[in-house]
């Protein structure tokens, strides 16, 4: 006889995992925020010590000359998605995505940070169920049964942290965190706030919630302003904007995930005109581009180098030319004759 | 006291009280074990709204033993602030409605009606937790309600004016003979948790 639990049963088991996974997920930030573990010390603001041991971050080209010119013309940093694991993404249409990225950017570095740990610790690192996540993303990768579910695990425990982001009560806290991990890989990579390269924060689906709470922080730590760029992000309106020069919300007709976020999100919604972000697309700084009929993730997704638009260029092609365009108009050298942000050969930003 | 009822009997009682089930409350005005039961409830709501609003002592960075000591402290000044609540409900629908309400019974019954402040920890919850403590003090009044209407036949209007006199009352005595109170009470916070807390609003106290 073969043992199989009602669907009622399987539902409230899920439910039940559901939320005892959301009543676990501040607990590590507030836990590091507080000292009890990580290493927050007396001051979660500033940078942990930068291990002398750790490799070099492969960023890109480099066109330092060594007689003061910036190494790199711009910065840009990518917040994966919730399916990610660790600060290198392991899903194929990401990494050829980032490859083209680095390609198409010669002289920009493009660093990677994983954006839902604010202890800097890989699902598959030093964790409890370390174990668990290091089978389940090799499950996940050999595409075996249920591989699906695995990545759902994975998209849960990770949703969640967006949830922390987003949540007036641990946002900040989280905002420190994330931010702190942003500014060490930075500074790792040979950035100096001082030399004025734009630094672009590039968030993919909930990374762009991440990118968007940390953004503010950042700008206060280096003393100048920065961008940020949402990849169909899941947003909540954020607590401020102080500082954020830019954000460029792109999203696809099809991505159903970023359209239906928005009902989460009261400050999103149209008729809330008092809300940051609502005030912030009023004021020019939030702007919305339409990048066609593009799906969330997967094939159709942004990422998507098969599929074409009606113009003939690739899902990928078009979402890697807006995050181009968004970094050269945040260059300091960017040509005076280019239109501003938003406006010229791009496609023309919707503000909707 | 009388000792604790079955786990099944209990199971029963909380789960008829979640469902607003009047006849829940019949029983557990009889019920063996009623009294204590509703202390349990208030006891453990009381660590579970905590819980919830721990928030302010991470903020704060406490200690892990103060911590689990602000917890426990939490609860029991719950209790305390629930029972204040019950006793200004006893005065009220005494005075004003010249009904005799045994004060066991109302503990008993306001006790059972704070089942659903069990569940006050998911105000824990990231972004979604943040309602979640409205939805708990409508659902606790709610069965305050029925207790009222199913044990001392309360029709509807006098039902809401005891809730509604029992809240202004305690108010009232939050704003007078209360503030010394609400000093100390502060103070025990304070030296439990080793620093001065996060000022924050307290929901689960004065009430459901």
């Amino acid at each position: 006889m073969t043992f199989l639990p009602d669907p009622w049963t399987l539902l409230l088991a899920a439910l039940a995992t559901w939320i005892v996974s959301g009543l676990l997920a501040p607990l590590e930030t507030l836990g590091w925020w507080a000292g009890w573990f990580g290493r927050n010390g007396d001051d979660p603001g500033a940078p942990g010590p930068l291990l002398e041991d750790e490799p070099p971050e492969d960023v890109g080209a480099d066109r330092g000359d060594g007689v003061g010119r910036p190494a790199h013309d711009a910065w840009v940093v990518f917040l994966s998605g919730i399916h990610v694991v660790e600060d290198q993404t392991f899903a194929p249409l990401e990494r050829a995505f980032l490859r083209r990225l680095r390609h198409d950017l010669p002289g920009t570095a493009v660093l990677e940070v994983f954006p839902y740990s604010v202890t800097n610790r890989a699902l598959t690192g030093q964790r409890a169920f370390a174990w668990f996540w290091r089978r389940a993303v090799r499950w996940k990768q050999d595409g075996r049964r249920l591989a699906g579910l695995i990545g759902f695990a994975i998209n849960v425990r990770n949703g969640w942290q967006v949830a922390v982001s987003a949540d007036r009560r641990y946002g900040p806290m989280y905002d420190q965190g994330s931010a702190r991990l942003i500014e060490r890989a930075l500074r790792r990579a040979g950035f100096d706030p001082a030399d004025g390269a734009p630094v672009i924060l590039v968030g993919y689906s909930g990374g762009g919630q991440v990118a968007l709470g940390a953004a503010p922080v950042l700008a206060s730590r280096f003393g100048r302003p920065l961008q940020v760029v949402s990849l169909g992000g899941v947003l909540a309106s954020p607590r401020t904007l102080e500082g954020v020069e830019r954000v460029l919300h792109l999203r696809g007709r099809n991505d159903a995930v970023a359209r239906l976020s928005t009902w989460f999100f009261p400050g999103r919604w149209r008729f809330a005109r008092w809300s940051t972000w609502n005030r912030g697309k009023a004021d020019g700084v939030v702007e919305v581009e339409d990048l066609g009929a593009m799906d969330h993730t997967g094939g159709e997704g942004y990422l998507d180098p098969d599929t074409t638009l009606p113009d003939g260029r690739t899902h990928q092609t078009a979402t890697a030319e807006a995050i181009v365009r968004a970094v050269r108009d945040a260059r300091p050298d960017r040509d005076p004759t280019r239109p501003p942000p938003g406006g010229g050969d791009a496609p023309a930003p919707t503000n909707r | 006291m009388d000792a604790p009822a079955g786990e099944a009997a209990i199971a029963g009682l909380i789960g008829g009280a979640l469902r607003l089930d009047p006849a829940a409350y019949r029983l557990a005005l009889d019920a063996p074990g009623g009294l204590a039961l509703a202390l349990w409830i208030f006891a453990l709501a009381g660590l579970s709204a905590a819980l919830a609003q721990s928030v302010a002592l991470f903020a704060n960075r406490v200690r892990p033993w103060r911590f689990v000591a602000s917890l426990t402290v939490g609860a029991g000044l719950y209790t305390l602030s629930v029972l204040v609540w019950i006793a200004a409900l006893a005065l009220v629908t005494t005075l004003l409605l010249d009904r005799e309400v045994p004060a066991v019974a109302l503990v008993r019954l306001v006790g059972l009606a704070h089942a659903p402040q069990l569940f006050a920890v998911l105000g824990f919850l990231p972004y979604f937790g943040a309602g979640i403590g409205a939805i708990l003090t409508i659902w606790t009044y709610l069965g305050v309600a029925v207790a009222a209407r199913a044990t001392f036949a309360l029709d509807l209007p006098e039902t809401l004016g005891a809730l509604a006199g029992a809240w202004l009352l305690t108010l009232l005595l939050q704003r007078t003979v209360g503030r010394p109170v609400a000093r100390l009470t502060r103070w025990v916070r304070r030296t439990v948790a080793g620093t001065p807390p996060t000022p924050a609003r307290r929901s689960g106290e004065g009430g459901p």
